[in-house]
């Protein structure tokens, strides 16, 4: 489902060229449950934004089921990110002015959905992540796991391929921390791929393979089959 | 401390570079404008203000109601002044201006035709202060035929030299004797010529007869004295001097005119209103104004002070959005200036300090921008204004309080608003938050497209109403004819120049007539169908030929026109249909009409009656016209040829080269009437200009304001942006999520332009009894227009926006 070759990543600023992915080459199939790790610095997060399209490599080739999608422009990208790949962060990311009701919403409305439509799927979701009754709360007037689980929500309403998920227990306690990688877990096992970066090994361990990077590297890939447990 | 501020100030400046510049721009422009616009203001209410007596001399004019209708002449009879002056020991004195014809001036062997002598009595010098180079101001004008020039009128005929005492020959008449040389007209003069002649030199001055209005009387009142209660009193002066003459005339007494709803009175103009009010604040006729004299309107002054006023506040509001909006970059360092002691009144003071700095940067930007634009703008309408940068000591510190003032206007506000953040506040607040929305700044934003929206609205009401005007059917074919102004000088050959040019294939027809299409088209009582009566009608008369009609292409309603064929045309009359109707005639033809003169009445049979066509400017409906036939006054003369459209350049030379073997002292001066046309609006047409560049200008310090807006407000919603991307939207939807709030703003601004420009421009459309409408696509027009400027200049900060990878604007926080 998702391939890349030679990736890398230059960053440039004025004086210094900082290389944030050298040359990855990183595979993963429909259904998997992906962990990225690895110290702060090492690209984690950027190979997860280039993964999610949200960025662009310097150079190297990236399939995206089977697609060439290196080289796209930003429509081309948002065009495939739309409906395809959803988006967990460490800070939530919600937009402070909709209410709960209205951020899991926003997907479904650039997607076109009927307003009908949109109201099941939302409300599906939302009784899924146990946050209806926060429904018409505004993001500031929820706590961090309740904020998590909506912009779980809001990544998983319009039924994505790929969750894209960057820390997304990083400012979670370890209460809300488990049930946000249980929720997680639950989608992977409805078939939904699902490619995590984390600082946490134990949350790690929810996954079936660890990719460990180092200075923009990938050094260990660790199966953690399931079926090996 | 100071030193500190200013160090604060000027990095501040530096560091938010964009902001500097889009707030400095836009005051600088404003500025600019405002100061243009403010020295055209001063100049137009300044005349006449040179005459140290200014406040103390009036204009006598007659306001009469004739058979319903309301005339004010700025013109009075001969035995006015001198009146006034032996009845009312309020009035220290007066002077009379006339005019009788041009003369032709004799240099060598030269004779150049001078059409701008006027007659003056002996005491014009001891009302208007106009020094004199050369000569004695108490007796210049005492004798006949004493000529007072002008420097440019003497330099012409003597050069550098002293002409005083020196004969000029006149061409068929006296000569005259050079008894001063005056100082050229201040520009702002309501009144200007090229020379005074004595008006003892026509013993037709010493009249007693009171029915023919034609001098301006200006009286010099003692100090103290109340005008209002001397016009009352000067009324019995009309009851004892015009009521017998009246009564002669008219075969009735005074009284029965008066009890037949009519009136007749003398009433006092203050000299310096003569500018700006004669027409609104008087009711003065235009047409019975000196042919040269320079007219306004008060309402342009009302008009262009308020564009400049609003320029202004468009340019001040830019200011005080783009410094609040920035306010959270700058509450780290109010919080940190309160936390080591910095009252809140210091911090108000410093940040007064900054504007009133990028203000006086602004101010002296300006100053090189209307330095710059000035000669444009003189140009533009036909006015030398000047900074007066060096020779009016008022100006500098006017500028540094101008700068003050705008600093504190600008500043005040955000000061306190900055100021006013407390700095617990400040280390809660997570800057980067908020959607960057407030009331305030959304009414200010408000306003300024509110003033936008109203000057397109204006700017296209006044070019749809020139439009109008310029292609409105004046009733008569106006293209390809061509006016000879000058052809008054063929005098007695007219005949036989008119014959020379019938001959030639390019020529269809000619016709020698009076002047039309200008001001001082003169006017009589007439009766119709009775030789005395209580109901004189009000008529303009024209003199022309028997080609007149046919000339202009003109329809015949009733009767004919002239003819050859009939040896007594010369006792007829053709008059208009609004002739006809002011008569109350039903059957007019064969009627008779009686013109009243001082030298008994004349009376004609009237033999047609034409169809109305404007022969005035189109601020005035057509009014009753009477034709005579007879050869027109020699200086009013003018002879209107209409040319073949084919070979037009050979058939001007053709004219040229006759009048030429006709005419050895002056060229042939003519014109395309439709030129002429042109001339009777120029000053709706440069108000059209000011109006459109001032529009353009107004606009786009607004779009600045917005620009710097835009990119505050986008700046504050950048995660959103990013976040909304990275969830699906498109940058269409994301302009539309952003202009949103704009495009609120503006409509509402619409809300608010619309009545106001609705109602101002129907009110300046009121100026034209011809005009056009102010339709419903204009108001669309307007708004479109500043929806898309607008739109564009979000836009375009948008796509910056847009078009950044998403993740950056994640990054961003």
């Amino acid at each position: 489902m998702i391939k890349t070759t030679n990736l890398t990543k230059v960053y440039q600023t004025d004086e210094i060229e900082t290389t944030a992915l050298n040359n990855i080459n990183f595979q993963v199939n429909e259904g998997e449950f992906v962990s990225i790790m690895g110290p702060s610095g090492c690209g984690k997060s950027t190979l997860l934004n280039v993964i999610g399209l949200i960025d662009t490599a310097s150079s190297g080739e990236y399939y995206f089921n089977g697609i060439e999608v290196a080289k796209f422009n930003e429509r081309q990208r948002a065009n495939i990110r739309k409906g395809n790949i959803g988006f967990v962060f460490q800070s939530f990311n919600l937009i402070d002015e909709l209410t709960v009701y209205e951020n899991i919403e926003l997907p479904l409305l650039y997607l076109k959905v009927s307003a009908t439509e949109r109201k099941k799927m939302v409300n599906e979701v939302m009784e899924h992540m146990q946050i209806m009754h926060r429904k018409s709360h505004f993001p500031q007037q929820l706590s961090g796991g309740q904020q998590q689980r909506v912009a779980v929500a809001r990544a998983v309403v319009a039924k994505p391929k790929v969750i894209l998920a960057d820390e997304p227990t990083g400012n979670l306690d370890s209460k809300h921390g488990d049930e946000v990688m249980n929720i997680l877990t639950e989608l992977n096992e409805a078939g939904t791929t699902i490619i995590m970066v984390t600082h946490s090994p134990s949350y790690a361990e929810y996954s079936n393979r660890i990719v460990h990077l180092f200075d923009g590297k990938v050094v260990t890939e660790n199966m953690k089959n399931k079926f090996h447990l | 401390m100071f030193s500190n501020y200013l160090k604060i100030a000027l990095r501040n400046l530096k560091k938010y570079k964009g902001f500097t510049l889009i707030n400095i721009t836009g005051l600088a422009v404003g500025i600019a404008c405002f100061i243009v616009l403010s020295l055209f203001i001063l100049d137009e209410l300044g005349y006449d203000s040179f005459n140290k007596n200014a406040d103390r001399i009036y204009r006598v004019y007659v306001h009469s109601v004739v058979n319903g209708i309301e005339t004010s002449n700025s013109k009075t009879a001969a035995p006015t002044g001198e009146t006034l002056l032996r009845d009312f020991p309020e009035v220290e004195n007066y002077t009379r201006i006339g005019y009788f014809e041009h003369y032709k001036f004799r240099k060598g062997d030269q004779v150049f035709r001078e059409s701008g002598i006027y007659t003056a009595d002996s005491s014009y010098f001891q009302i208007f202060s106009l020094p004199l180079l050369y000569g004695d101001a108490n007796t210049a004008l005492l004798k006949p035929n004493s000529l007072v020039m002008t420097e440019t009128l003497a330099k012409k005929y003597f050069g550098d030299e002293n002409p005083l005492g020196k004969m000029i020959q006149i061409e068929g008449r006296d000569a005259f004797q050079v008894t001063g040389v005056m100082r050229n007209y201040p520009d702002k003069s309501h009144f200007s010529c090229d020379g005074l002649l004595s008006s003892s030199t026509y013993p037709i001055t010493q009249s007693h007869y009171w029915l023919d209005l034609w001098y301006t009387t200006y009286i010099l009142l003692r100090e103290g004295t109340e005008p209002r209660e001397l016009e009352e009193k000067m009324q019995k002066t009309v009851l004892d001097n015009v009521g017998p003459q009246a009564e002669a005339l008219l075969g009735i007494r005074l009284e029965q005119f008066y009890a037949a709803g009519n009136s007749y009175g003398f009433y006092l103009q203050p000299l310096t209103s003569i500018h700006l009010r004669s027409q609104r604040d008087y009711q003065i006729d235009l047409n019975t104004e000196w042919g040269d004299i320079k007219t306004s309107d008060i309402v342009y002054v009302w008009f262009f002070s308020a564009v400049a006023f609003f320029i202004l506040l468009i340019a001040v509001i830019n200011f005080i959005n783009l410094a609040t909006a920035r306010s959270e970059n700058r509450a780290k360092e109010v919080g940190i200036r309160k936390t080591v002691g910095s009252s809140q009144f210091k911090l108000v003071g410093q940040f007064i300090i900054e504007s009133v700095l990028m203000c006086a940067i602004a101010v002296f930007i300006a100053l090189v921008l209307v330095e710059l634009v000035l000669p444009w703008f003189n140009t533009l309408i036909g006015k030398k204004l000047d900074l007066q940068f060096f020779n009016n000591l008022a100006t500098i510190p006017v500028l540094i309080l101008f700068t003050l003032v705008v600093g504190l206007l600008a500043g005040g506000y955000p000061a306190f608003y900055l100021a006013a953040v407390q700095p617990g506040q400040i280390l809660k607040a997570s800057t980067g938050r908020g959607s960057g929305k407030s009331a305030l700044r959304s009414a200010l934003v408000i306003i300024q497209f509110t003033i936008s929206i109203a000057l397109i609205i204006g700017t296209i009401v006044i070019k749809k109403q020139v439009n109008y005007i310029q292609n409105k059917d004046l009733g008569f074919k106006k293209d390809f004819l061509l006016s000879i102004n000058n052809a008054g000088v063929l005098g007695p050959r007219m005949e036989e120049f008119k014959q020379q040019l019938e001959g030639n294939p390019g020529i269809i027809s000619l016709t020698n007539g009076s002047r039309m299409f200008e001001s001082g088209i003169p006017g009589n009582g007439y009766l119709y169908d009775k030789k005395s009566g209580t109901d004189p009608v009000s008529f303009q008369y024209l003199d022309v030929d028997y080609d007149f009609l046919k000339t202009f292409q003109i329809e015949l309603r009733d009767g004919r026109f002239f003819s050859r064929d009939f040896s007594t045309d010369t006792n007829a009359v053709v008059i208009n249909e609004a002739g006809v109707k002011d008569c109350h005639a039903t059957d007019p033809v064969g009627k008779e009409l009686t013109k009243i003169g001082e030298r008994g009445s004349q009376t004609f049979t009237i033999i047609g009656v034409v169809k109305d066509f404007n022969y005035e400017s189109l601020h005035r409906e057509v009014r009753p016209l009477a034709f005579h036939l007879c050869h027109p006054r020699q200086p009013a003369s003018i002879l209107t040829v209409r040319v073949a459209s084919q070979n037009l350049p050979a058939t001007i030379k053709y004219i040229e080269e006759t009048w030429n073997r006709f005419i050895q002292t002056e060229g042939c001066y003519y014109t395309f009437l439709e030129q002429n046309l042109a001339n009777m609006y120029i000053a709706e047409q440069k108000t059209g200009i000011v109006t459109t560049v001032f529009s353009i200008l107004a606009i786009f310090i607004a779009c600045l304001g917005l620009f710097g807006l835009a990119a505050f407000v986008i700046e504050k919603r950048f995660k959103e942006i990013g976040i909304r991307k990275i969830l699906g939207a498109s940058p269409l939807s994301l302009l539309g999520m952003l202009a949103q709030d704009f495009a609120k703003w503006i409509l509402l601004a619409n809300v608010i332009a619309w009545p106001c420009a609705w109602y101002v421009m129907n009110k300046w459309l009121q100026n034209f009894a011809y005009r056009t409408e102010t339709s419903w696509w204009i108001f669309i027009l307007a708004t479109g227009l500043v929806l898309i400027i607008a739109m564009l200049t979000i836009g375009y900060q948008t796509m910056r926006a847009v078009r950044t990878n998403p993740v950056d604007s994640l990054h961003y926080e």
